[in-house]
């Protein structure tokens, strides 16, 4: 037994067709299960949020009064400048290469430990998802898909020592690798010597190698130090829920 | 209904040690939106397997070990048979010195524990350097590890105070 399970964990260093496909299964047995289980703890700790918001209405009511004026600014805004970006467009007769589509799995296991950073998502081959597409929250990127069953994936999430990106920061136009290291925060390398990228900057994709589309929000950047830099992830491994796949065709 | 009684006491003694240990690994791969302490649940579940081999090896054969780190490999996303290579490891060991270790009081037990879970976190970061090319950060590990070692003890008492409180069956089938 311990023989089989040294070779199991060898093949699976390997990576071969044959773990990959036994893991899918595995998984897809599994994932409907853990559905299921966190199906009534997510529901009580949706009641205890509902009471919450109840509580807190006036506050928030008065919040969202301002925040909506202030976006009431920024679509007026927003619509001049789609009137003037598709007049350019036309007139450099430029043509939208990139078809996206979205679609959305529930978060049914998660994991943050000191050795690996993943979740399971009950979407998978079924639903049209691939090894390699980024995953979303509304705030944004996760991670991405690295194994698929048929209706399960897991997620590498962006935390996950294994996770590289190519990403930009989003006013500089400076462009980099995040990398994850299995905590809480990620290590933005390979920036130019004389980068100017400063605290409060926001990380977006830089859609390189065409495996993730450009300008998806990655994080912030919270500190410089010894050469680092290093960024908060906008989405929150612990609190996700509902996560979109993006489909991404390059 | 007292022979139903007994049957249902007969079963939840026999499988008592492999639900525990499926509760605590279902528990590790819980989204931390509903239990926030799942990162926590490793060396917890280490702890009972060690704790149960030591004292009842009959109650958790090898092949149930085998498949309830078989899960935790999956929920926990850890290279298929990781968990399971390393727990058997142990497992083994333990059972080789088993006839010594079961006599010795708590604080020799403790240190023993101690010893197998330094030694399984030790080749479970070595193996996973070995296969991903990168070290895993020492914080959350050395956490992890100190965690494992320091709430032993409660392991340990939570396992003897379920054991003692089902003493008349023990070993009867």
């Amino acid at each position: 037994m311990l023989g089989g399970a040294f070779l199991l964990v060898a093949m699976s260093a390997q990576d071969t067709v044959v773990i990959r496909n036994l893991r899918a299964a595995l998984t897809d047995v599994v994932t409907p299960v853990m559905s299921a289980v966190t199906r009534p703890a997510d529901a009580i700790s949706e009641g205890a949020v509902w009471l919450q918001e109840m509580v807190d209405l006036r506050a928030e009511n008065a919040r969202l009064r301002a925040q909506n004026a202030e976006l009431l600014h920024w679509q007026a805004a927003a619509r001049e400048m789609q009137v003037e970006n598709s007049s350019l467009r036309n007139l450099l007769s430029f043509s939208q290469d990139v078809g996206i589509s979205y679609v959305s799995g529930r978060i049914v296991t998660g994991n943050n430990g000191p050795f690996t950073r993943s979740a399971l998502v009950n979407v998978g081959s079924s639903d049209g998802i691939n090894r390699y597409q980024p995953v979303v929250t509304e705030k944004g990127l996760a991670g991405r898909i690295m194994e698929t069953g048929y209706h399960s994936a897991r997620v590498l999430l962006l935390t996950d020592i294994n996770s590289h990106i190519p990403v930009m920061t989003e006013h500089t136009r400076e462009r980099g690798i995040l990398s994850g290291n299995n905590t809480d925060t990620l290590t933005l390398n390979h920036l130019p010597d004389d980068s100017k990228a400063a605290m409060g900057e926001r990380v977006v994709t830089a859609g390189d190698g065409g495996v993730l589309p450009a300008g998806i929000p990655v994080g912030v950047i919270t500190a410089t130090e010894n050469g680092q830099t290093h960024v908060k992830p906008l989405a929150e491994d612990g609190r996700m829920e509902y996560v979109s796949v993006i489909q991404y065709q390059f | 209904m007292q022979l139903l009684l007994r049957r249902f006491k007969l079963l939840a003694i026999t499988y008592y040690p492999r639900v525990q240990i499926l509760g605590l690994v279902i528990l590790s791969g819980m989204p931390a939106r509903i239990f926030p302490f799942g990162e926590m649940m490793l060396p917890i579940v280490v702890g009972c397997t060690c704790y149960w081999t030591l004292f009842k090896p009959e109650l958790l054969p090898l092949w149930s070990i085998a498949a309830l780190y078989l899960l935790m490999d999956i929920l926990e996303g850890f290279p298929l048979g990781l968990s399971v290579f390393l727990i058997l490891l142990l497992v083994l060991s333990i059972r080789a010195f088993q006839k010594r270790l079961v006599r010795q009081g708590f604080s020799l037990t403790w240190v023993a524990f101690s010893i197998a879970i330094t030694g399984y976190y030790a080749a479970m970061t070595g193996l996973l350097w070995a296969i991903n090319g990168q070290m895993t950060p020492w914080q959350g590990l050395t956490l992890q590890w100190g965690f494992g070692i320091g709430v032993y003890p409660l392991v340990h008492s939570w396992c003897t105070h379920i054991q003692r409180a089902l003493p008349a069956q023990w070993g009867r089938r």
